[in-house]
């Protein structure tokens, strides 16, 4: 089985401080891989990376067959990665339509002349979208929403949404940048349902950072852990969990 | 048509031919409304009771249905009645322990579950000691997140309708005689009811009964002089919803549409504006407080105008009320006309009731007169209705002409009452159901020499109209001797727009106090415009202000009441009454004694100390 994604020895310094180290990993296709480690560790930088939004001081990020972290950042859509990030990053006076409309903005493409008219092929094209976004509504369950402007909804909600957004850029790769922080029981439980069914039903490959324990235990087919930049495991949640180093880190032992 | 000799099924063959290409259901898909005539409906089901066939369901079997109200739903209760077995229904809110009582005690053959979330909690009640012995398949429609499930009983519901489909065109005859072999008399349907106190017992109701009972509300409202279009929104195991969107649309042949989901029913109405619609007190006060709610947040003027026009038009609905409904003068004919012209028309469209005036009905349990004065105010003429599972559905029903203010209106046609000596309604007719489900006893005392006891204490006005004044087992009786009926005062309570829930506590006590649940989005909004800071319902419960606006609200009331009938002391709840705790009903019931021994700390703490002006 050949790797979706191929972190290969990804390293950055911001002045002298080395926030990532030579980090390597491979993620499998239609996977949940999550990437933990303590506050600090470079994970943001990581992520960042491999969405070209920060140039690597060295190492590159394969993903089919090309080295996204040199990419333009606004071409990634395109190449198949979609992304949520750690803060809200929804548009917050637009509905929710309006937000899944814009993520499938890139794969709608037309003219001027027919757009200009609304007619022909731009009307097929525009139902088309209409029709993905519909589909997008219902697997995340928002059908209530529709017409909602984001930024009156739930924290919770509003997640969902960028999560959609994400997914109607009708990405190989997710990349999902601590979904669930700041979110109640109940919501964290849902978020984790949907990821699953992302990698199941959808086939999409997630990568995400978390900090919630329990959701990266429970989901995850393989973890990564990061301390001060560097990779100090990776493997099944079973084995990550055994693995002293990992416990040192998070427990700040001797 | 004959329809002594019909049964549910035979009725929709019926439609199927008569009227192939009609709508018989509709549904949304992805945003659109499509949908799906009589024969292609009888066509679903003649497949499915094939594909049962095949599994091996017979005459004598079950079939429940755990699910939100969808086609598949339908295509489920009308395929095991096809087949000559009945049908259970689950509600989709009901927590496991719930759903497994149902199909253990029942000891049905085949489940139907809506999704994944219903097909977990079959399967956890299978791996359960014992499990479900009787049980034999589970049939799930959307199988999204069942990847990996590997169950040997789990199957898909669209691989046994296409199993049905492969059948049909060979067997066509069999299914049709299946069909005819049905007796009126058969169980078509078993209601488990939600049981405030106790375990949920079956009920089981007849084709005959059924049918019976349905063409008596058509006949009373005349719901037969035009095609209806209705919302199926409220849980089809429930017996108004079934009366309503099964029974009464085979007889009517009534388009049918299911609500998206729970969440999205106000637009829904809005999309279908159906011209006849069925709720319960919960869904009329929901409704009641979005119109409140928007009028607060318009323009001073438009506000002022749209209140003022409220009121005047509350004037009028009293002087209707006592006049059976109609017009009292023609004064406040006009009057009202342009009322309507200008303010009540455009409430209605935006509510999606403009086209049902006269066709709005509200049952399931008691709702404040006031509220209905509210709707007759702007308009929307609400019949209220009384009825029991027991009794296929609605027994009494308002109407224009009779229209007695917080009555329930006179028996429908075809009912016997009387009140025994301690006030309880007794019912006799030929849509009494045909007993509880292995269950000889519960029975016995239900039906006393052909009466059916309701189990509430009911009064009755000169003109033969219904006053529900409790159920018998709920009147509590103050340690001074005092019968209290609490449901008067919980539903004078509930009026506030800021109390969503009230607990009459006080059986064998001093005087009365109330647990209150507040109602989080109006008072959240209450808290807002003043800039009171909360987080989440608790903090908004615990908030002092919210506590002195409550109590301003109960003091109100207490002035409308006998001394005795005063709540002295009151208790914010923290938390939302839930189905899944077990403090509600899945119809939003409360359960009293549940709630009474959950909050007992509370409780205590509210008797702790005489009241200062006792």
């Amino acid at each position: 089985m050949s790797a979706l994604l191929s972190v290969e020895g990804l390293s950055k310094s911001f002045g002298g401080v080395h926030a990532v180290r030579g980090v390597s990993f491979d993620v499998a296709p239609a996977s949940i891989h999550s990437v933990i480690g303590p506050n600090g560790a470079g994970k943001t930088t990581l992520f960042n990376m491999i969405s070209a939004l920060v140039k690597p001081s060295s190492g590159r990020a394969v993903f089919d067959g090309r080295d996204v972290s040199r990419a333009r950042p606004h071409h990634l859509a395109r190449l198949g990665i979609g992304r949520t990030f750690q803060n809200l990053a929804v548009f917050s006076h637009a509905t929710v339509v309006e937000n899944l409309l814009v993520g499938m903005h890139h794969r709608i493409g037309g003219n001027v002349l027919s757009d200009g008219v609304f007619f022909g092929s731009t009307r097929a094209r525009e139902i088309r979208a209409r029709e993905e976004v519909e589909r997008i509504i219902e697997f995340l369950e928002i059908e209530h929403l529709r017409n909602e402007v984001v930024g009156m909804l739930s924290y919770g909600l509003q997640k969902r949404v960028e999560l959609g957004r994400a997914l109607a850029t009708g990405p190989k790769l997710l990349l999902l940048d601590e979904m669930v922080s700041g979110m109640n029981t109940e919501e964290t439980e849902d978020i984790a349902r949907f990821i699953l069914d992302i990698k199941q039903e959808l086939s999409i490959a997630v990568l995400m950072i978390e900090h919630d324990m329990s959701i990266v235990m429970d989901i995850s087919d393989r973890v990564t852990v990061l301390s001060f930049g560097e990779r100090i495991a990776d493997g099944t949640p079973g084995e990550v969990a055994a693995d002293p180093r990992v416990i040192d880190a998070y427990l700040g032992g001797a | 048509m004959d329809y002594d000799s019909q049964t549910i099924p035979g009725l929709l063959r019926h439609w199927a031919r008569a009227r192939p290409d009609a709508v018989a259901l509709r549904e949304k898909d992805l945003g659109i409304w499509k949908r799906i005539t009589y024969a292609d409906y009888f066509e679903r089901v003649c497949e499915l009771a094939l594909g049962l066939d095949a599994l091996g369901f017979t005459g004598d079997d079950f079939l429940c249905v755990a699910s939100e109200n969808t086609p598949e739903w339908m295509y489920g209760d009308l395929a095991a009645q096809s087949l000559g077995g009945a049908c259970i229904g689950i509600y989709p809110t009901s927590p496991w322990p719930e759903v497994k009582y149902i199909l253990e005690h029942s000891r049905a053959r085949v489940v139907v579950c809506g999704d994944q979330e219903q097909t977990d909690k079959v399967l956890e009640a299978l791996a359960q000691p014992g499990g479900l012995p009787e049980l034999r398949h589970i049939l799930c429609v959307d199988m999204k997140g069942m990847r990996d499930y590997a169950h040997p009983m789990l199957k898909s519901f669209a691989e046994v309708l296409a199993q049905g489909r492969a059948r049909i065109a060979a067997d066509r005859a069999l299914i049709e005689a299946r069909i005819d072999a049905v007796k009126p008399s058969d169980t078509a349907v078993i209601v488990y009811t939600s049981g405030t106190t106790g375990l949920p017992k079956g009920a089981m109701l007849s084709h005959r009964g059924l049918i019976a009972n349905a063409r008596r509300m058509i006949a009373r409202h005349g719901l037969d002089r035009r095609p209806l279009s209705m919302l199926a929104y409220l849980p089809l195991c429930h017996v108004a919803e079934r009366e309503f969107s099964t029974v009464m649309q085979l007889i009517n042949g009534t388009t049918v549409s299911f609500a998206e989901s729970i969440d999205t029913v106000l637009q829904d109405l809005r999309e279908v504006a159906p011209n006849a619609f069925l709720g319960v007190p919960r869904i009329w006060e929901k409704l009641q407080s979005t119109i409140t709610v928007r009028l607060l947040d318009t323009r001073p003027l438009p506000r002022k105008v749209a209140e003022t026009a409220i009121e005047a038009g509350k004037r009028i609905a009293d002087r209707r009320l006592a006049n059976g409904g109609r017009f009292a003068s023609l004064r406040d004919r006009l009057v009202h006309a342009f009322l309507w012209l200008t303010v009540f028309r455009s409430l209605q469209t935006w509510v999606g009731l403009n086209r049902a005036g006269g066709r709005l009905f509200c049952g399931g349990a008691p709702i404040s007169p006031e509220v209905l004065r509210f709707y007759w105010a702007i308009g929307l003429e609400i019949y209220q209705i009384f009825g029991m599972t027991e009794t296929c559905g609605a027994t009494h029903t308002q109407f224009m002409g009779s229209t007695v203010h917080g009555s329930c209106g006179p028996a429908l046609d075809g009912w016997e009452e009387k009140l025994t000596d301690d006030g309880e309604l007794v019912l006799r007719s030929d849509a009494v159901f045909s007993g509880y489900l292995y269950n000889e006893e519960a029975t016995r005392e239900a039906i006393v020499d052909g009466w059916l006891h309701s189990g509430d204490i009911a009064r009755r006005s000169a003109d033969g109209s219904l006053f529900i004044t409790d159920r018998k087992k709920d009147v509590l009786i103050t340690s001074g001797g005092k019968n209290i009926t609490p449901s008067l005062i919980e539903n004078r309570l509930k009026d506030s727009p800021y109390i969503r829930e009230a607990i009459l506590i006080g059986e064998g006590r001093k005087f009365l106090t109330a647990l209150i649940q507040i109602d989080y989005e109006v008072v959240g909004k209450w808290a807002q415009s003043l800039g009171i800071a909360y987080t989440n319902y608790a903090s908004l419960a615990r908030n002092a202000e919210v506590e002195a606006l409550v109590q301003a609200e109960i003091d109100r009331f207490n002035g409308e009441f006998a001394r005795v009938e005063n709540v002295r002391r009151f208790a914010i709840l923290q938390k939302e009454l839930d189905h899944d705790d077990g403090e509600v009903t899945a119809t939003m019931k409360v359960r009293r004694r549940s709630i009474e021994k959950k909050f007992a700390d509370i409780i205590d703490a509210l008797y702790a100390s005489q009241p200062a002006e006792a």
